[in-house]
């Protein structure tokens, strides 16, 4: 087997298991809303969830019929020998993937319509985090529609503080949740120009759930927007229930004296996601 | 409540269905997309005859995941798509083919909630996400159409299905509507935070 050969295969074994297996945080996640729901339409929603995580674990098909986007989070080392490798191998491991598990056709030419597979120009999405070391940690995400059509770019007064933000990302979640297939993951990034709040938001879907901040002040807004989410009532697919989310990722960047950009990235509750490592011996490993 | 039909299902007893029940449906149904729905009205408007006949069929707002092999199509994901997309051609298709029920996700606007009204029709919400409970309620593809022009996901692919649910009955034909009930009382909440 090449290298080439040896990273195809690992990748896309991540990309099966992300499609496949719910991330055990996730499904610890869902299990502790189903202990806190008490109305029968939540319980019932939830249990469904569970249900379908279930039979597609233990039956290898896709957690849903949306394979989605794929998405790659890279944080490469620049100073690792393999960078110039890593684009060409991305695109062939979802090549491989879209015939083995098989995901959906899901990349579609904006204007034609044309749906060419899952490999086209700007699919699959890569994002890169350029960080020191030798190592690449590449991590797959599996990006439904519903979920990114309720992203959101919010332009908050400078100056009005974490309230204002707060109320600000509040509205909107509340008004798009029911369609992002909630209890939903919600990305905030604070700060910075347009396009990097949205990429910082993007960034903190990324990591586990149960991961704060590690500013206490960015931690404790994550605590509150949660709360104030869950509040809400939106509830288990949007039917009226206690979790609407299941965790708040925020993430900051200093803002222009004028400008207080904010934005919103949400995941549905398939919430899916794996991790392939390539250290400076190029031999690529999954991670648990 | 819970009911369990088996399709066709006279137009009646989906009249009776509440806002708040739940329904597993066994039978013939067809999905569709946004741009199946208006492949579906441009050929009525032109005349065009309809590789299929959609009349008395539930709607399946759904683009499902498939494999084929030497004996034919499996379905491996089938979960709903958001309906939202679907609000503008759904009274029309609804007027002209005698639907009784749409199944989606996210609910629809004000113009399905009075169709449903009129046709005595409803609106189902399925668990979004759930696409491998799906995948195994599937008995068989009874037929798929325009798979080479528009895709897999927004093909209209019409499926046997066994005990598909749960599906919760969110707009009636009283003119109830739960996703704008629970979206306002949300709304109202989090204005006082």
């Amino acid at each position: 087997m090449t290298r080439r050969e040896q990273w195809v295969s690992a990748l896309e074994r991540a990309v099966r298991t992300a499609t496949v297996v719910l991330p055990r945080d996730v499904v610890q996640a869902l299990r502790g809303a189903l202990d806190r729901e008490t109305t029968e339409l939540a319980r019932l929603h939830l249990e469904t969830i569970l249900e379908n995580e279930r039979v597609a674990r233990e039956n290898g098909l896709p957690l849903c019929q949306d394979t989605g986007t794929p998405v790659f989070f890279v944080r490469a080392g620049a100073e690792s020998p393999w960078l110039a490798d890593l684009p060409d191998a991305l695109s062939d491991a979802v090549r491989a993937a879209t015939d083995s598990v098989p995901l959906r056709p899901s990349a579609i030419h904006p204007f034609t319509d044309e749906n060419v597979g899952n490999v086209a120009r700007g699919v699959p999405v890569i994002d890169w985090d350029l960080v020191p070391g030798r190592d690449l940690e590449i991590t797959y995400v599996a990006k439904g529609g519903g979920s990114e059509n309720a992203s959101g770019l919010l332009f908050v007064p400078p100056g009005a503080g974490s309230d204002a933000v707060l109320r600000a990302v509040l509205t909107h979640v509340v008004r798009v949740a029911p369609r992002a297939c909630p209890p939903i993951v919600i990305g905030v990034g604070i700060g910075g120009t347009a396009d990097w709040a949205l990429r910082l938001a993007k960034r903190a879907l990324v990591r586990r759930l149960d991961a704060r901040h590690p500013d206490p002040s960015i931690a404790a807004f994550e605590v509150r927007l949660l709360d104030a989410v869950n509040r809400s009532g939106i509830g288990p697919a949007g039917l009226g229930g206690a979790t609407t989310a299941l965790a708040v990722h925020a993430d900051f960047a200093y803002r222009h004296p004028a400008s207080l950009p904010v934005g919103v990235a949400l995941q549905c509750w398939a919430d899916r996601r794996a991790t392939v490592r390539i250290p400076e011996s190029g031999i690529a490993e999954v991670m648990e | 409540m819970i009911h369990r039909v088996t399709l066709p299902i006279p137009q009646a007893s989906v009249a009776e269905w509440r806002a708040g029940d739940v329904v597993i449906v066994s039978g013939i149904l067809l999905t569709a997309r946004d741009l199946a729905h208006r492949r579906i009205l441009n050929a009525a408007e032109t005349g065009w005859d309809l590789p299929f006949d959609p009349t008395g069929l539930p709607i399946f707002h759904c683009g499902p995941l498939a494999r084929r092999d030497a004996s034919g199509w499996t379905i491996t994901g089938l979960g709903p798509t958001t309906s939202a997309r679907m609000e503008s051609s759904t009274p029309a298709i609804l007027a002209r083919y005698q639907t009784p029920f749409l199944i989606g996700k996210g609910g629809m606007g004000p113009a399905t909630r009075q169709s449903l009204i009129d046709h005595r029709a409803a609106y189902l919400a399925a668990v979004g996400g759930t696409g491998a409970l799906g995948a195994r309620a599937v008995d068989g593809v009874v037929g798929v159409y325009w798979l080479e022009e528009v895709g897999m996901p927004d093909a209209v692919w019409i499926l046997r299905v066994r005990g598909y649910g749960p599906l919760v009955v969110t707009m009636d034909s009283t003119g109830r509507d739960l996703h704008d009930e629970i979206a306002r009382a949300a709304e109202t909440r989090s204005t006082t935070v």
